[in-house]
């Protein structure tokens, strides 16, 4: 289940004003790593998610650089509860392409 | 205060000055570049959270499991468990500027967190990668597909 918190509905409007998306999946798998020792002191229900985000901003850019434009766009929420997102960062041609 | 507790403080985001903070940022990245040097001397160094034959965090596991499948020896790959040295935790993030762990480097360049390692594994470009920097030796590659 997806809990839908601030910290996911200031991600999703910054991705949608963004980079214009196609198509975007936003689910909080914050859950699935509660246990781990990394997370024993912390609280909040918005520390993991995972994004697929399709766009025509990333034609032409290496995956390494469309994982920086999305890092950098969500710094802030990085720097609060934020600890890791899962991205799959794909232009529209590539999802044609691998149906 | 010993400037160790204040650069943890500030690495835990405790300290809310950014004077402070950006005076101790800038102590933080000269002290620890020199330590991340090993960056520049080893073939593959990978940043994680637990060690390789026990990671603390998916992410960090399925790298290990994507290094180990390429056919790398673990016991020449130079890994750190950021869990265990707050100061290194954040000192990577900003040597990189790359906000999460794990992080692997092959030949002192970063390559990217676990989303970009696993599709690198997957289309084949760490493969063709690690045998253009002679990490891994195509005749054992074959050897193992033949199994």
């Amino acid at each position: 289940m997806t809990e839908v918190g601030p910290i996911y509905q200031s991600i999703q409007q910054k991705l949608t004003k963004a980079f214009n998306p196609t198509s975007l999946e936003i689910i909080n798998e914050s859950h699935l790593h509660a246990h781990h020792q990394a997370m024993k002191d912390v609280t909040s229900k918005e520390t993991h998610f995972c994004i697929s985000i399709v766009s025509d901003h990333f034609e032409g850019k290496k995956l390494i650089q469309r994982h920086r434009l999305i890092y950098e766009l969500l710094n802030e929420e990085m720097n609060m509860s934020v600890h890791a997102l899962s991205i799959k960062a794909k232009t529209s041609k590539e999802v044609s392409e691998s149906n | 205060m010993s400037l160790r507790s204040l650069t943890r403080l500030n690495a835990n985001n405790e300290i809310k000055s950014p004077l402070v903070s950006s005076i101790l940022c800038r102590y933080l990245s000269d002290s620890l570049k020199k330590s991340l040097e090993s960056v520049q001397k080893n073939d593959v160094v990978l940043f994680m959270k637990g060690t390789p034959n026990r990671p603390e965090c998916g992410f960090s596991r399925a790298v290990v499991q994507i290094l180990t499948a390429q056919g790398l020896d673990f016991s020449k790959i130079k890994t750190y468990n950021v869990l265990a040295d707050n100061e290194l935790r954040e000192g990577v993030k900003e040597y990189s500027q790359w906000p999460t762990v794990p992080q692997v480097y092959i030949k002192g360049e970063f390559i990217g967190g676990c989303d970009i390692v696993l599709n690198m594994h997957h289309n084949g470009e760490l493969e063709d990668l690690l045998l253009k920097e002679g990490l891994v030796d195509p005749k054992n590659e074959l050897e193992q597909e033949e199994k």
